[in-house]
């Protein structure tokens, strides 16, 4: 079990939107760390992390920011001209 | 009545005294998330089982990056949020017979990746559940 510090910037991590990722402080460890709360999380600080997050305890969920597929350049093949 | 200190002795403010050094112990050990045998009071034989899927302290095959995007950095022992985008760790699996990888992003919380550091291409390796 670990207690909750404070959390900030939550931001939709999927479509669904059952799944948000915030900044997170544990009382249990020294550094502030990314954190993903869902709706599946076997683990209950998880569950109540998010269900605090999607009432907006932690401030507005910005929208899931779907990824974006590279620009691929294709180049003319060289040819031998002999 | 405020605690004294009179030569070796120690008055506290209940009026009970100490005189010397307290000795202790712990008085209970509970145990979960594969850890079983408890509660321990006084002696007992703790068992370690393989935690659950996605829980603390468990580990995974894991896939760091998003495979759209090739602008990942990550670093050996860093933390990582769970999910599909940059620097977020999924689950995969790799078929036996073309080699192929699946991927699934049914994972919680935050993983320490542990595996080489690198990037920006996404990469496979172990991760272990942190919170």
């Amino acid at each position: 079990m670990f207690t909750l510090q404070y959390a900030k910037n939550p931001v939709y991590n999927n479509e669904e939107g059952t799944a948000i990722v915030l900044t997170v402080k544990w009382e249990e460890f020294v550094e502030e760390m990314p954190f993903s709360a869902d709706t599946w999380d076997p683990e209950p600080w998880g569950i109540d992390l998010y269900n605090r997050a999607k009432a907006g305890e932690f401030g507005p969920v910005a929208p899931y920011v779907k990824p974006i597929p590279p620009v691929i350049n294709f180049e003319p093949t060289p040819t031998n001209a002999n | 009545m405020p605690i004294t200190v009179s030569g070796t002795t120690i008055t506290f403010n209940n009026g009970t005294t100490q005189t010397t050094a307290a000795t202790g112990s712990v008085s209970s050990i509970a145990t979960g998330n594969g850890l079983s045998g408890g509660t321990i009071t006084t002696t007992g034989t703790l068992t370690i089982a393989c935690p659950g899927f996605n829980t603390v302290g468990s580990y995974c095959a894991a896939i760091i990056g998003d495979i759209n995007q090739n602008s990942n950095s990550y670093s050996s022992g860093g933390s990582y949020s769970a999910g599909s985008g940059l620097n977020q760790v999924g689950t995969y699996a790799q078929n036996w017979n073309d080699n192929s990888l699946s991927r699934s992003y049914n994972l919680s919380g935050t993983w320490r990746w542990m595996g080489a550091g690198g990037g920006p291409n996404p990469s496979v390796g172990v991760a272990c559940r942190v919170s």
